[in-house]
């Protein structure tokens, strides 16, 4: 490991000061709980946590399958790849249901194409 | 004289529900969070600090970014205070997260509230609003606090393994993993389909938070989403559950 170039103390406040501060960004809502149970409050939550879900997603997948083809000709491929294997999954879920089957055979398109790309 | 309360359900059904949910993430976190350990062990924190900081934070990009920061070759020294701040903007996104889901408890107060949602997480966020609007659990604080509980630890144990033995895992191998979580959770999005409104701003979001990336950085994640949920809440919906 190398020397560490900060204080003990100052990596123990990004330590304390990330993992803290984030638990307390989490705690906010729990305090403000009356202004969140109103129904259009709630639908408002609701519907921005699916759009939460879908951008983690899209930004994930286009993320894990750019590691598939970096460094090759088809590097645009690669994201593609990705999100393809995720929207494989959504609609045989969507149309099949459960999770765990729909997970396998997307992941199994995914690393299909990582053995044929990356060797 | 009314009759006694029904006994609560058994503690068992809810455990034995959070491992069916949240067990692919358990799984994957152990790995994609060695990741971060390594990544911490090379910017100079040790195990302990790390396992701190993944307890409370359980968030691989923001905890990535902040060791970036830290392990800068131009890293000056208040480096440490902006890694701080970077972790705190990538993370926003919580207190949408965990709003959500408190929306979505019976009147949990502030204890069980933060019980139910102190370790939330946005892979934990994702297995816990499917849930609790499809079949939702009988002890459903409990099951949010086991369901976050459970991803922070598996987070807390990749972490320090990953900073004990920094070794490297097969590239293919780690590109699986992390097409694993992407993957699933469009099959947890799937679990709302007859719900067309969220199922529309799903879409929205898959499609436009990467577009706004480039503009907007890590608000993204927060800003397009809460303005897609505000437009649609303009459509009139008689469905809408």
């Amino acid at each position: 490991m190398p020397d560490p170039a900060f204080a003990p103390w100052q990596l123990w406040a990004v330590a304390a000061g990330g993992g803290l501060g984030t638990l307390a960004l989490r705690l906010i809502p729990v305090f403000g709980q009356n202004v969140i149970r109103g129904e259009r409050t709630r639908a408002f939550l609701d519907r921005a946590g699916y759009g939460i879900l879908g951008g983690i997603v899209s930004s994930s997948a286009l993320k894990a399958g750019a590691v598939l083809t970096a460094g090759q000709g088809l590097a645009g491929a690669g994201p593609w790849i990705g999100l393809g294997c995720a929207g494989l999954a959504l609609l045989l879920a969507l149309w099949r249901g459960g999770t765990l089957l729909p997970t396998g055979i997307g992941l199994a398109v995914f690393v299909t194409a990582g053995l044929v790309l990356m060797g | 004289m009314s009759a006694s309360p029904p006994a609560p359900p058994p503690i068992g059904e809810t455990i034995r529900l959070v491992v069916r949910d949240a067990l692919v993430v358990i799984l994957t976190f152990v790995v994609m969070f060695m990741g971060v350990g390594r990544a911490s062990a090379e910017a100079g924190l040790n195990a302990l600090q790390t396992a701190f900081m993944t307890l409370f934070t359980v968030a691989a990009p923001a905890q990535a970014a902040a060791m970036q920061i830290l392990d800068s070759d131009t890293a000056g020294a208040t480096a440490w205070v902006a890694a701080v701040v970077a972790v705190i903007i990538v993370n926003l996104r919580f207190m949408v997260m965990a709003a959500s889901i408190l929306g979505r408890l019976p009147n949990p107060g502030v204890a069980k509230g933060i019980g139910a949602i102190g370790l939330i997480s946005a892979s934990s966020f994702a297995i816990l609003l499917p849930r609790l609007m499809g079949e939702a659990p009988r002890r459903p604080i409990l099951y949010c606090g086991l369901v976050g509980l459970a991803c922070s630890l598996s987070a807390v144990f990749g972490a320090v393994l990953g900073h004990q033995i920094a070794t490297a895992v097969p590239v293919l191998v780690g590109t699986a993993l992390g097409a694993m979580i992407p993957i699933y959770f469009a099959t947890l999005i799937a679990r709302q389909g007859r719900h067309r409104i969220l199922m529309l701003n799903a879409l929205a979001g898959a499609v436009l938070v990467p577009l706004a990336a480039p503009l907007l950085g890590s608000f993204s994640l927060i800003v397009v989403p809460l303005v897609v949920s505000g437009l649609t809440l303009l459509i009139p919906s008689s469905k809408e559950a």
